[in-house]
């Protein structure tokens, strides 16, 4: 290997996500390589303060998750059981901003399996 | 369950699927989103896009990637869209565009994310799918539809700008 492709791979393995024979290879070169071992020491210190600097970004509203579900699964406005614990059926109407979607689930010995999408 | 059975199940009109792979995801879309577009109002209509667009498509997953890898690719298209949208005046942007919140945060953390924000944005985008998601290099470039050699050198050139950037 040589610096120049040495200096590619540096700031992936510092971010962990190099393929391990690529890493191997890649360290087998550093230890022999003054240069590219400062470079791999600049660029791992470099991946920690942007793994800090990314996860400090304060995430999504809460109110996200249900304006998400509401434009998709729906507000849930009906569930119909029936059947028991061995097997049953079940349907549930929802609303979403298109429309009034339902769906049907049967259940066996505790295993749900979708059976009605409309 | 594995996240691929998830979006199986999403794909079989399972309510409660969606539910657990937004938990597992939205987090991570934002931030993608976020840096992409650097506006906290257009990421945050990113996830719902991408959410909707899983819930109408994810009989389209083929296991042949990651799911986080096919989500970002979803998600990126929506905010190209979105982006798109706001050039052309069909949305009021309500807020300034997005500047890391330094609030809590070292002066040292918030110039970290200065230096990434000024980045050209396919490189930012490449910094952080590598060093916060940890993708590989074919991962990523399989996101951005580039040769490997790209994602490599764009990789290259934000590495070296960041690290004179945040010379001490």
């Amino acid at each position: 290997m040589t610096c120049d492709q040495a200096r590619e791979l540096v700031p992936f393995y510092a971010a962990r996500s190099l393929p391990e024979f690529e890493g191997a290879a890649l360290i087998a070169h550093v230890v022999g390589c003054e240069g590219c071992q400062s470079d791999l020491v600049e660029t791992m210190s470099l991946g920690h303060e942007l793994r800090r600097a990314f996860a400090a970004v304060p995430g999504p509203p809460e109110g996200t998750c249900l304006s998400v579900i509401a434009n998709t699964v729906g507000v849930p406005l009906l569930r119909v059981d029936l059947g028991g614990d061995l097997a049953g059926f079940s349907v549930d109407v929802g609303a979403v901003r298109s429309g009034v979607p339902i769906t049907g689930r049967l259940s066996i010995l505790g295993r749900e399996v979708p059976i009605l999408r409309i | 369950m594995d996240d691929a059975r998830l979006v199986e199940r999403v794909a079989s009109g399972d309510g409660g699927a969606l539910r657990e792979l937004y938990e597992r995801f939205a987090d991570r879309v934002f931030r993608y989103a976020l840096t992409l577009l650097r506006n906290r109002h257009l990421a945050e209509e990113v996830v719902q896009e991408t959410m909707i667009a899983v819930w109408k498509g994810a009989s389209g997953f083929e296991r042949r990637s990651q799911v986080s890898t096919w989500l970002f690719g979803i998600a990126r298209h929506q905010a190209h869209r979105a982006h798109r949208s706001e050039a052309k005046g069909a949305r009021v942007p309500a807020e300034r565009e997005e500047e890391p919140d330094p609030s809590g945060a070292v002066e040292r953390e918030a110039r970290v994310q200065r230096a990434v924000a000024e980045l050209p944005p396919e490189q930012r985008e490449v910094v952080f799918l590598a060093f916060y998601e940890g993708l590989p290099y074919d991962q990523i470039a399989r996101v951005q539809g580039v040769p490997e050699g790209t994602v490599k050198s764009r990789m290259f050139h934000a590495k070296k700008r960041l690290a004179e950037e945040l010379k001490p």
